[in-house]
């Protein structure tokens, strides 16, 4: 295994009944580098970040976390080694507050998750650290509020929060300005700049704006059908035929 | 005037803070307390420990249930093994008292442990069918071993310890037995397990996500269950001095599942309300009709229709609501 990848799959396959929806997908990711996937609907982003997360296992091929192998593992395994996900459909505590969604990430950091007869608010570094992350997305100032009765916007940054929360090495984040309006974008994006200037963090993002992607990106690749069509820097892409050409065809 | 109740309640912290908040818990239990000196009605003391005894069997479903969201039809498996294994082992092998808690606990965990590494990680209906046909062959074979268990016709002589033995005893024996249990309930909810339980609860592929290993924690609270209902079952074979298949029938589960869903699923009072509303309800019920389990299910399906907190809790909700309204129509504007 070449270490100077923190991820890398190979030739991964993923079937759903007659449906490919990832066909032989090599990806590479290099520590500390933002990394976009993109594509049109229906392309296997998503289903590529259940394949790496845990949620599905691959069919054929293999996924590396470190070099390590990470194929077969589950989804709170790869969480607890440091590679944590958001989902696309937003995916919290409906009916738990801000601060208890977020908190409830970082005590899963913590070592305290076994013990069943102290209070859980007398571990109060739990809960400043909830705190700061509801600032760090802007949700200060919610923290008592009922996630479910979160505006939508809100629900999204909630959404991020809880991956940031559990200070993951690798970060795959699945749209996370999907449904953000042009107001809220800013903020979002201000928040995982600062997380790709953590040299010690690795982003992977699946993202439908271009011009975000094309100027927070260091590399990109294009998933069309569940295949790679291409791959490179920004710029490479945006002058690529092929890949405006899926976009044409495929989009919706 | 609210303003000064919530400051009040604010700067009081520890012990003086928890008495606070558990006023009414207190309260009753003081009223428990001195209730057999009043009182020289064996009935009304024996029917109190049914209430003391199934709060703790509906504690046990309630963190399954009400905490965790794992449906069990066959809870009653624990309920009737504590109470079979029990018996059995103080009238045929004339075990103590102190050592027959731990062998059934032990029990309890080893069988706890088991169906849930089998069904746990399948699909959740897997754990519900599987303790379900698990309490039905016990059932059977409590049913069919007559000459080990007296079969239908029960086995009786099951006789507690001689400190117990006085109905008063046995009834201030089983409120230390339910007020030990709702102690370790409240701290172990309120724990950071507890808060666990309830992200599963609420959304297990998130939980997942966060790292926890939701099997893990699932089986924490099976045994736990197991645990408490393996210990009901015995107390109650010990109370009843008798043994029954009943004990391990569909019925018995119901009881759990009835009072978790009437008292309020994944509340604290919820076990106790629900105790004490069904088992009285129960008693009154059967001498006038056979068919009480029928009306308890339509009083169920009323209560999943127009109370879906249940009882206590949506009470609540209309109390809120009317303060809110009373607050509205006082104030000047
Ligand atoms: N759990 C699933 N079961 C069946 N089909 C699925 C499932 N998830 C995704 N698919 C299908 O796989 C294809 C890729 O979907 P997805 O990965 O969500 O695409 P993207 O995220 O790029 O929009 C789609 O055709 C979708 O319908
Ligand atoms: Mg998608």
């Amino acid at each position: 295994m070449n270490s100077e990848y923190i991820l890398e799959t190979r030739q991964l396959d993923k079937y759903f009944g007659g449906l490919q929806a990832l066909n032989k997908v090599d990806l590479t990711v290099k520590s500390g580098q933002l990394v976009s996937v993109i594509g049109p609907n229906g392309a296997g982003k998503t289903t590529l970040f259940n394949v790496i997360s845990g949620n599905f296992h691959p069919d054929g091929g293999s996924v590396y976390f470190n070099g390590k192998d990470i194929s077969r593992l589950s989804s709170s395994r790869l969480s607890q080694m440091g590679l944590a996900r958001s989902f696309q459909i937003t995916n919290i505590f409906d009916n738990l507050t801000v601060e208890e969604n977020l908190r409830l990430a970082v005590q899963s950091r913590g070592a305290s998750s076994f013990k069943m007869l102290t209070h859980y608010l007398s571990y109060s570094d739990y809960i400043d650290k909830a705190s700061e992350i509801s600032r760090v997305i802007g949700l200060e100032g919610k923290e008592k509020m009922i996630a479910k009765f979160l505006p939508h916007g809100d629900k999204r940054k909630l959404e991020l929060g809880l991956v940031l929360a559990l200070e993951p090495e690798l970060l795959l984040l699945d749209e996370p300005t999907s449904g953000l309006s042009i107001e809220e974008i800013p903020s979002i994006l201000e928040v995982i700049q600062r997380v790709k200037e953590d040299k010690n963090k690795t982003l992977i993002l699946v993202e439908h704006k271009m011009d975000i992607v094309m100027k927070i990106s260091d590399y990109i690749y294009v998933l069309h059908h569940g295949t790679i069509i291409a791959e490179g820097a920004p710029l490479e892409i945006s002058e690529n035929e092929q890949v405006q050409e899926a976009y044409l065809g495929g989009a919706v | 005037m609210a303003m000064n109740q919530v400051n009040l309640e604010e700067k009081m912290t520890g012990i003086p803070a928890a008495l606070w908040r558990y006023k009414y818990g207190l309260i009753l239990l003081v009223l428990f307390l001195i209730y057999p000196l009043v009182t020289p009605s064996i009935y009304h003391l024996s029917l109190l420990i049914e209430v003391f005894i199934f709060t703790v069997f509906a504690i046990s479903y309630n963190l399954m249930l009400g905490y965790t969201g794992i449906i069990s039809l066959g809870h009653a498996l624990f309920f009737g093994m504590g109470g079979y294994v029990g018996g059995l082992l103080m009238v045929e092998a004339d075990y103590p008292f102190l050592l027959i808690i731990p062998i059934i606990v032990l029990i309890a965990i080893a069988l706890s442990v088991i169906i849930g590494f089998l069904t746990l990680r399948v699909r959740a209906i897997f754990f519900a069918m599987v303790t379900m046909a698990i309490a039905t062959f016990f059932w059977i074979v409590a049913q069919r071993w007559t000459d080990m268990t007296g079969g239908d016709d029960g086995m009786g002589g099951i006789i507690p310890p001689d400190l117990l033995l006085p109905r008063e005893n046995y009834y201030y024996f089983t409120l230390i037995f339910m007020v030990l249990a709702y102690l370790f309930f409240i701290r172990f909810v309120n724990s950071p397990t507890g808060r666990i339980l309830e992200a599963i609860r609420e959304n297990e592929e998130r939980t997942r996500h966060l790292g926890y290993n939701v099997l893990n924690f699932k089986i924490i609270v099976i045994v736990i269950a197991g645990i408490m209902a393996t210990l009901s079952g015995f107390f109650y074979t010990l109370s009843m001095r008798f043994l029954h298949p009943s004990y391990l029938d569909v019925d018995t589960t119901l009881d759990a599942l009835l009072m978790t869903v009437i008292g309020g699923m994944g509340t604290i009072t919820g076990p106790f309300i629900g105790a004490v509303v069904v088992k009285p309800l129960e008693h009154v019920m059967s001498t006038y009709t056979e068919h009480w389990l029928l009306i308890f299910g339509i009083i169920y399906v009323l209560i999943v229709l127009f109370l879906p907190k249940g009882l206590v809790p949506s009470l609540k909700d209309q109390a809120d609501r009317l303060r809110l309204l009373g607050r509205k129509l006082l104030s000047k504007n």
